[in-house]
């Protein structure tokens, strides 16, 4: 077991970058143990009869487990990394889908129970929304039948389907891109928008970003500013209960599920930030809220689902945010290496490549 | 004197008996009376603050009548050990014990095992209703389990040392 552990250590350090030092090695030695954590965590919420499955699959297995799913009448499916496996019978991993587990009504209802703490009656709000927040930050998405009340979603019943997505902080995610994203010369944050697509570690980096702009960067002689985020879907933060689960900085406030827009300005008026970061921009609304905060000198750190600018040139509302060349930073990223690979950091009024290659 | 010993043991034995009989059926309205009020606790709880269960179990046994303690403070601590019981399994498992040191009737005893499998299931709403249907069964019980009271525990009180004595002077 330790031996598989190393080599899977090694082989992380290695994916990041070409030579790892001691300190990183260390890093990354940290990371894998609270990859280990997060599973089991998750691992805690399920009904006895799937959790006693997932316990027999040897730990280093389930490092990279980003998702469980559970589907009413069809077979339990786990997202490792970029595959996607069923569990057998006797807790095996298979990529023979058919010799998986099925999913029943029990083992949703009970779940859905454990997750509740049995209290459904207290989770209205997170009915609504499709979406609860678990201890430690993870979340579970909700399907079902949609009851509504005066053309508003009022609440889900018949449970079909439950997504666990375990959500891990990577320490360091960042480290690479500080450097580009404050500028030299007066330790200002540049405006920054990372461009990913789905699974890449955007938000995990956007995170990462704001937990090192809060804290304060002394090999890059940046004291740490005020951060204000807006953490719509709770993804960020991970919030339980309005508490944060995550290390998002000392100088971070969070807005908790809020709308974007309102929660941006909010933010503005309320908590005088000098970095306003937020998840997946995209309305209309949005850009106008990035406009005022602009006029009132607050930097904004935000993303973008896409692959390239090319492709975000073609979107309605992101296009006249480049166009305007409000952004002084483009970070793109993509699953090229695993997640969280740094294909180009661009600057933004000159559309030069700032590190690695990007082609327009 | 050997017979004089035994029958004072037969009226001491009798006596004791019939103050049992008498104490069960003063006990039993009393613990209804406090399972009901310790259920509403739980609908407050439930309707105006929706504190998850745990919690709101908790609370009720902080505050309830020591007779329906137990039942509140197990049922939480079993879903506050994270292995995957529901609400139901663990309010199940606890009734099974607490019934032991209760004088309830195995009637009023499946009106709370049938509370205990909705508990936290459904939204608030259908949670008031279940709390209030129970509650409601249980009053019922509670006012024939008051008649009871009224008509027997006097009489056991004596019964038990009248039919002792009864027996030692034709034995004797």
């Amino acid at each position: 077991m330790t031996t598989v552990n190393f080599r899977s250590q090694i082989e992380m350090v290695r994916k990041t970058n070409g030579y790892p030092t001691r300190m990183e090695k260390l890093k990354q030695k940290a990371n894998f143990d609270v990859r280990i954590t997060a599973s089991q965590e998750v691992i805690s919420y399920l009904t006895p009869r799937v959790r006693r499955l997932m316990e027999t699959i040897p730990a280093e297995e389930l490092v990279e487990l980003e998702e469980i799913r559970m589907r009413l009448g069809r077979i339990l499916l786990l997202r490792i990394g970029t595959k996607e496996l069923g569990v057998t019978l006797d807790g095996r991993l298979t990529t023979r889908l058919e010799e998986g587990v099925e999913m029943t009504t029990e083992d949703l209802h009970k779940t859905l129970q454990i997750v509740s703490q049995s209290s459904i009656y207290a989770l209205e709000e997170e009915f609504r929304n499709g979406f609860l927040t678990l201890p430690g930050g993870h979340r579970v998405g909700l399907v079902g039948q949609t009851v509504l009340e005066k053309g508003r979603i009022k609440t889900l019943k018949y449970i079909s389907g439950l997504n666990f997505r375990i959500g891990r902080q990577v320490l360091g995610a960042a480290d690479r891109i500080m450097a580009y994203l404050i500028n030299p010369q007066n330790r200002s944050v540049y405006h920054t928008l990372l461009i990913s697509p789905p699974k890449a570690g955007k938000t995990t980096l956007l995170r990462d970003i704001i937990r090192q702009l809060s804290n304060g960067i002394p090999e890059l002689g940046f004291p740490g500013v005020n951060v204000g985020l807006v953490d719509e879907r709770s993804e960020i933060a991970g919030c339980y209960a309005g508490v944060s689960q995550k290390e998002i900085g000392l100088r971070t406030d969070v807005l908790d599920r809020c709308p974007k827009a309102k929660g941006m300005i909010m933010l503005l008026r309320s908590m005088s930030p000098q970095v306003v970061a937020t998840d997946e921009i995209g309305r209309r609304e949005d850009a106008e809220a990035i406009e005022d905060l602009l006029n009132a000198g607050v930097t904004v750190i935000t993303t973008v689902h896409g692959v390239s600018l090319v492709d975000l040139r073609m979107r309605p509302v992101i296009r006249d945010l480049i166009t305007q060349k409000i952004f002084e930073r483009f970070v793109l990223l993509s699953y090229a290496r695993g997640p969280g690979t740094i294909e180009a950091i661009i600057d933004g009024r000159t559309e030069r490549p700032l590190l690695g290659q990007y082609v327009t | 004197m050997l017979k004089l010993f035994g029958a004072l043991l037969v009226v001491i034995t009798g006596g004791f008996i019939g103050f049992g009989i008498a104490e069960k059926y003063r006990l039993r309205p009393l613990q209804l009376r406090a399972i009901q009020s310790s259920l509403m606790m739980l609908q407050t709880e439930i309707s105006y603050t929706a504190t998850p269960l745990p919690e709101a179990l908790n609370r009720v046994a902080a505050r309830c009548e020591f007779s329906a303690k137990e039942l509140f403070a197990e049922t939480a601590r079993g879903l506050q050990k994270k292995q995957g019981l529901t609400a139901s399994e663990a309010w199940a498992s606890t009734l099974l014990n607490w019934q032991k040191k209760t004088v309830l009737k195995p009637g009023e005893l499946s009106i709370l095992h049938n509370l205990g499998e909705v508990l936290g299931t459904s939204e608030r709403e259908e949670q008031i209703k279940h709390l209030l249907l129970a509650r409601e069964q249980l009053h019922e019980e509670e006012v024939k389990a008051e008649k009871d009271r009224s008509k027997n525990e006097t009489m056991w009180k004596y019964a038990g040392l009248l039919i002792s004595l009864l027996i030692v002077v034709i034995i004797y």
